[in-house]
Order: C-alpha cells, then sequence, then structure tokens
C-alpha cells in the first residue's frame, strides 16, 4: 500500500486528475492524426455509435461550462481532436464528422499550407507531423488549402497548433514565440475570418510547462490551452 | 472508500494483470491511423473559486469508479518506472482508463469499454 500512495504524490498531475474526475470536471477526447480514406467506413462507424451516447462539443459549449459549472446537455460531451490540419482531414474527416453529427475540433499548424507541395513530405518528416503512411496523394499535396480549411471552419472548430508543429521544450527564443504562438493565430484567424480561441503545442504540454510563452499566448488573446492532460481557461 | 479498497485488493490480488493488460493493448494502437479515445480535466486558471462542475446523469454514475481507476493504472506506470516530467504519467493512464470504461449502456447500466462502445450492437451484445 505505501508504494501505491507514493505513487499517487510523484507528480501533482496525478492527483489534479483524480480532483477532477471526482468533481466532474473532465471531458472525453477522441483524437486523430490521419484519416485515410481506406479507414473512412471503420471511421464513420465509429463515430456513428459514439454520438447514439455522447454529444458534440462546441468551444462555445466549453465557455458555458466554464461560467456556469454546469454542463448543458443531457448526454456528456466528446470533444474529437483532429491534428496536424492534413488534407485527408478536409477529403475524409470533414464528412465522417458531418455524417456521423459529430463536431471535430481541428488543429491545424498555420503555416504548413504554404510549404510548397513538392516540400511537405521533408517538411513533416523534419516537423514531427506524422503523415499517413496509407493516404497518397500524386501531387504532393498532404496539407489543407486554405479554401478546405475555411469550410471546414463553417462547422467545426479551428484551433491553432503553432505556426510549424512548435514545441518549446529546448528553449525559445522570442522571435519563435511571436510567429508560433502569436503571428499563426493571427493568420489562421485571417484564413477563416473569425477568431481561434484555442492553442495547443506540439508535444501536448501544459499551460504551467511553458511559462516563457505565456505573455505571448495572452498577448495574442487565446482563451484555451488544450494539452495532454487538460483543457485549461487562460483568458475570458 | 468501500469500492475503493475493494478495487484496490482486487488488483493486488491479480498483481494488476487487468490493468498491465490494457496498457499493452493501448501500445498495439496505431496512434497516426486510428482515433485514440482519453480523457481529460477541465482546470480553471481565470476563475478559480469552484472546482466542482454539475454532470451529466452517465458521468454521474460512473465519475467515482473512473478517480479511483485512474490512479490504478497510474500506480502501474509508476511502478513500471515509466516516469517523463513532459509526458506525466497520468496521461497514458487517463487514456487507457478511456479504454476501460468509456460510457454507461443505458439499458443494462453496464460500464462499456470503448471498443464496446464503438462496435456494431451485434458485436457486443
Amino acid at each position: 500500500m505505501s508504494d501505491f500512495l507514493e505513487s499517487l504524490t510523484q507528480d501533482e498531475r496525478t492527483l489534479d486528475a483524480f480532483r477532477q474526475l471526482e468533481n466532474g470536471a473532465f471531458v472525453r477526447v477522441l483524437n486523430f492524426h490521419n484519416t485515410a480514406e481506406a479507414n473512412r467506413d471503420r471511421i464513420y462507424d465509429g463515430l456513428a455509435r459514439l454520438a447514439e451516447h455522447f454529444c458534440p462539443v462546441s468551444v462555445a459549449d466549453i465557455d458555458q461550462w466554464f461560467l456556469t459549472r454546469k454542463w448543458q446537455h443531457d448526454r456528456p460531451g466528446l470533444i474529437v481532436s483532429v491534428y496536424e490540419g492534413w488534407r485527408c482531414h478536409y477529403d475524409v474527416m470533414l464528412d465522417c464528422l458531418d455524417r456521423a453529427g459529430l463536431r471535430g475540433w481541428f488543429f491545424i499548424p498555420a503555416f504548413l499550407r504554404d510549404v510548397p507541395p513538392s516540400e511537405q513530405t521533408d517538411f513533416a518528416a523534419s516537423h514531427r507531423l506524422r503523415r499517413s503512411a496509407v493516404q497518397l496523394y500524386a501531387d504532393g499535396r498532404y496539407a489543407m488549402n486554405a479554401a478546405e480549411i475555411r469550410e471546414v471552419a463553417k462547422r467545426h472548430e479551428i484551433c491553432c497548433h503553432t505556426g510549424t508543429h512548435f514545441s518549446p521544450e529546448d528553449g525559445a527564443t522570442a522571435e519563435e514565440l511571436e510567429r508560433e504562438v502569436v503571428s499563426a493565430k493571427a493568420y489562421l484567424e485571417e484564413t477563416v475570418g473569425r477568431s481561434v480561441d484555442v492553442f495547443c503545442w506540439c508535444s501536448g504540454e501544459e499551460y504551467g510547462q511553458t511559462v516563457p510563452a505565456h505573455p505571448y499566448l495572452k498577448r495574442a488573446g487565446y482563451r484555451y490551452v488544450l494539452s495532454n492532460t487538460r483543457i485549461e481557461r487562460i483568458g475570458q | 472508500m468501500n469500492e475503493w479498497m475493494e478495487l484496490y485488493h482486487k488488483a493486488v490480488e491479480t498483481d494488476f494483470a487487468e490493468y498491465q493488460a490494457i496498457f499493452d493493448f493501448c501500445k498495439t494502437r496505431v496512434s497516426a491511423e486510428e482515433g485514440i479515445p482519453a480523457i481529460i480535466g477541465l482546470d480553471d486558471l481565470v476563475d478559480t473559486s469552484s472546482p466542482v462542475y454539475e454532470m451529466s446523469d452517465m458521468d454521474k454514475k460512473m465519475h467515482e469508479r473512473m478517480a479511483i481507476e485512474a490512479l490504478l493504472f497510474n500506480y502501474v506506470k509508476v511502478r513500471a518506472g515509466d516516469v517523463r516530467r513532459k509526458y506525466p504519467t497520468i496521461a497514458p493512464s487517463m487514456s487507457a482508463l478511456a479504454e476501460k470504461l468509456f460510457c454507461v449502456d443505458e439499458e443494462t447500466g453496464d460500464f462499456l469499454t470503448y471498443r464496446q462502445t464503438v462496435a456494431r450492437a451485434s458485436e457486443h451484445e
């Protein structure tokens, strides 16, 4: 028993999670990276089943949840997180989500779409972007373009996944933080024509792990940081 | 407290085999190509006055069990020495927890695993 009790205090985030589950402060997420055409039916079937038990979650739902401390729907919510801004998300995932009636949170590295198609595979490899080994595009364009992002934004959440799939884990310069946090948000907002309120680092670091970035996250005007363990409200 | 001790002792009797088996299953998932379930917390850094949230009816039935099981999963990770600051042991534990306890069957009241939840009805009847 002593080993077990010791395990609870090795990292404060363990008891944070316990507290959040006890207090009803939690939400289910389903994390996707690639959504290949070959998996379309399987993805849709799974989402359709989940939609029988869970309801879609918008950023507005999260706003209300924090504001009132009460989940506003009969069924619990499910956030479907879709990472990296791949073209297969537009080709496959968008249709699956729309048919299933769930809402995607698309975490997009803002500047990925400006990488020339002929360089996107190399860019992915050098920026820890896991490109599908299943879904191949003959023209070399793997990233969603601006028109595709705008189409996704009509019915789903667009969230910032830094500018270039950046991680601050080895330290970051002021210039890098300005580009990856502040400019990335502005660029996505210019693309979709509305506010982008949710931020997520490349490796899902928590807000507290990235203290040097705090002034940039605040100045940019993000309201939420989503990480491996939590969604943190950092601004109103 | 009774449920807590019952679950803990049951896990000890089997040397946490069920929990380890779920972690082993999680390692077989292809995170680049399939949906990976997890559970994350809500943390309000703007208004810290109340950490308590009103849940859906389904969550009211299962959140206490989930809280206990999360700690049991976490213990298995810590015991194995799989401890990293950047990716805390509770993160994979919450994903394993989602595999084990994802929702409640509204007809039977049973807890369903994630796999049971996404399977077609005929597959888990």
